[in-house]
């Protein structure tokens, strides 16, 4: 009774950091009852909990957050020569000063604060209605704490020639940044985007993330996240959740960049006939450094086909965790669903947990999963050096290869320099 | 004349178990010579040794390459001094083109001879000219290195790589093995084609077939870790006909 007791204290009181009256939710009333019973009901994530075996949220917890200052100036974008529409947020708040949309047929973009004072009915009907918020308690969290993010909309048929950058910045110490955004691409409409999520050295910063991706018929929606988190006592949470609708295809890409503690969730419903969905990932792990990524694909109707292909190399004493649930339900004949988890271990202390998940109901369906784990082929590396390539060199190209199967399925080639690809 | 390459009482081990047991030969520039012998008797340990493999542990001996100390050097610099091994179980590598991990090669071999880089148009035109030699498919030369390739055409690409590289000196392990008659004839042309009075070749093989196809100026029989027997040509043909056994009881006496 005791530890329940102090459990349900320490949770009380991390929850207690972010009661925020400015908080989105407060115009939400159904969602708010709805996260505020799940957050009394879910207990913290402990080595018992089955999605967060592997990854703990102690330090999260005990931290003492505060809100950092939005209206700050940033200056660590990775894409300075990018020359169309940016949006920045900052510390959880949608910058107008900052952000710059261009105008463009089929294009609007505004903070969700606006948006919810704005569009009513958009939100309403949107925000919340793809997220686990009944279950996760980060993503309860998420809701009852954000108090902006951004609204992207793109209409009927509209396709975007630029892409879309969004800079999330989050600075501070002891700074915690929660935000919620949505992605709504209508019938036909087609979006491609570069999400890139920033935190600086020396602080030490949470940030709670959490988009919703609605993908119309026939729309195409396609996605670099770069993360660049340069601190040692950071801990960053990324979630998306993402409906598709008949005929059409969602494809993201993580790459972890940088990152003391990452958890990624990305969880996509397929509820269209002839949809495809693609999930690529990439990490390479050094130090300390601890990387979950949390994957789910759900093949409700017949007829589509999923591809996912994580990467990942662990130096030192770095941890990474794979979980890649794979559903396809009854319904969901003609499935071809594909995933794979490669990883290369460099070093004796470091560690990694890879679990693919299939759950198939369906009996006429392709489903292929795999996860290896290895070290190093020092063959190969002898191979080369036998051919005149140092060893440093020989070893650099192999991780480049290795890595390489996933980072040319990146869409936008600026993202592709951040790893020193040349084009 | 000065030898290329002189290997001096080389003893090598692996886990513990001794391989070359004191083993000596010399080869002149522009020399072909054979090694031969049944297995196990430490062919292809010598080739490795050479290159530079560190599962194999040098106890004694020395090697020197054109003036320079060889066991003092990692595979890579063994390489860089023109050394060249074409490997009996050419690695496959995913993800590292054929022709990118030669541009690299080539790269650091003109930066440590200090001699100009290959201009891109060089470069291709190389690739074509040396391609063309062990009629390896231009689809080849851009694919992932020996990923995917026959069993021929991992070794023409061992030979074509040769080729690229132009070393002083090159190890053939076993190219032979397993190489139908057509393959075979086109990587004995490869070879041939780069026979020249400063370059040596040491053709290390199960058969003597090769050796109709890349005339050895010497064979030399290696068992249990020494060279035992040395002679002309015709001494493939004895060990084809004959087998290894009197070699075997030649040595017991």
């Amino acid at each position: 009774m005791e530890t329940t007791t102090v459990k349900d204290h320490k949770k009380g009181a991390f929850l207690e950091r972010f009661s925020n009256a400015d908080a989105l939710v407060n115009q939400l009333p159904k969602l708010q009852e709805e996260a505020k019973i799940a957050l009394e009901q879910i207990e913290l994530p402990n080595r018992r909990t089955e999605s967060w075996k592997y990854t703990r949220v102690n330090k999260i917890i005990k931290q003492e957050w505060h809100a950092g200052d939005s209206s700050i100036d940033i200056d660590k974008s990775l894409f300075l020569n990018w020359n169309a529409s940016r949006i920045v947020l900052v510390n959880g708040l949608y910058r107008d000063d900052l952000s710059n949309i261009m105008a463009e047929d089929g294009l609007s973009v505004s903070s969700m604060k606006s948006a919810l004072a704005q569009q009513r009915d958009l939100i309403h009907s949107h925000c919340g209605s793809l997220s686990a918020h009944k279950e996760d308690l980060f993503e309860a969290h998420n809701l009852v704490s954000a108090e902006d993010g951004f609204c992207l909309l793109v209409g009927k048929n509209a396709l975007l020639k630029e892409s879309v950058l969004v800079e999330n910045y989050i600075s501070g110490n002891d700074v915690a940044a929660i935000n919620r955004n949505l992605i709504i691409l209508e019938k036909g409409a087609q979006l491609n985007m570069i999400v890139a999520n920033y935190s600086d050295e020396n602080e030490v910063i949470f940030s709670n993330d959490l988009s919703e991706v609605f993908v119309g018929e026939n729309a195409q929606f396609t996605c670099d996240l770069v993360q660049n988190h340069l601190g040692q006592e950071q801990f960053a949470i990324n979630t998306i959740w993402a409906n598709q609708e008949r005929n059409s295809r969602f494809t993201l890409s993580t790459s972890t960049l940088k990152g003391n503690w990452v958890r990624n969730n990305v969880n996509v419903r397929v509820s269209g006939e002839n949809c495809e969905t693609n999930l690529f990932g990439t990490y390479q792990l050094r130090g300390k450094q601890h990387v979950d990524n949390h994957t789910m694909i759900d093949h409700k109707v017949p007829h589509c086909e999923s591809n996912e292909h994580y990467k990942g190399i662990l130096y030192d004493q770095s941890t990474g965790v794979f979980n890649g649930k794979v559903f396809v339900r009854q319904d969901a004949q003609k499935t071809n669903a594909f995933q794979q988890n490669a990883n290369i271990v460099m070093s004796d202390e470091a560690h990694m947990n890879s679990k693919p998940e299939l759950e198939i109901y369906a009996d006429d369906v392709k489903c292929s999963h795999g996860s290896t784990t290895g070290q190093f082929d020092e063959e190969a590396v002898f191979y080369l050096m036998a051919r005149g390539i140092s060893e440093q060199n020989s070893r650099e190209l192999l991780v480049k290869a290795f890595i390489g199967e996933v980072l040319e399925k990146i869409h936008h080639p600026e993202v592709k320099a951040l790893f020193g690809e040349e084009e | 004349m000065k030898p290329l390459l002189s290997i001096n009482k080389l003893q090598a081990e692996v886990e513990g178990h001794e391989i070359l047991k004191g083993l000596n030969l010399t080869i002149n520039p522009g020399e072909v010579h054979a090694i031969m012998g049944p297995n196990g008797s430490g062919k292809s340990t010598l080739a490795s040794v050479l290159a530079g493999n560190e599962d194999y542990e040098v106890t004694g001996g020395s090697v020197d390459f054109d003036g320079v100390d060889l066991l003092d050097m990692d595979a890579s610099e063994r390489a860089k001094e023109g050394l060249f091994l074409a490997f009996q179980y050419p690695v496959e590598i995913p993800g590292v083109s054929n022709i990118n991990f030669l541009r690299a090669a080539l790269k650091e071999i003109h930066e440590y001879k200090k001699i100009d880089q290959l201009t891109a148009k060089e470069f291709l035109a190389k690739v074509k000219e040396k391609s063309a030699l062990v009629e390896l498919d231009g689809k080849l030369t851009n694919r992932s290195v020996n990923e995917g390739f026959s069993g021929g055409e991992k070794k023409r690409n061992e030979i074509f790589q040769m080729a690229m590289l132009e070393p002083k000196m090159a190890i053939l392990d076993e190219t032979d093995s397993g190489l139908d008659i057509d393959a075979l004839r086109i990587v004995a042309q490869g070879v041939n084609a780069m026979r020249s009075p400063e370059r040596s070749f040491l053709l290390i093989t199960h058969y003597q077939r090769l050796l109709d196809y890349i005339v050895p100026d010497f064979v030399h029989v290696l068992y249990k870790g020494q060279i035992v027997k040395s002679g002309p040509k015709e001494l493939a043909l004895e060990l084809e006909e004959k087998g290894y056994d009197w070699i075997k009881e030649e040595m017991a006496i």
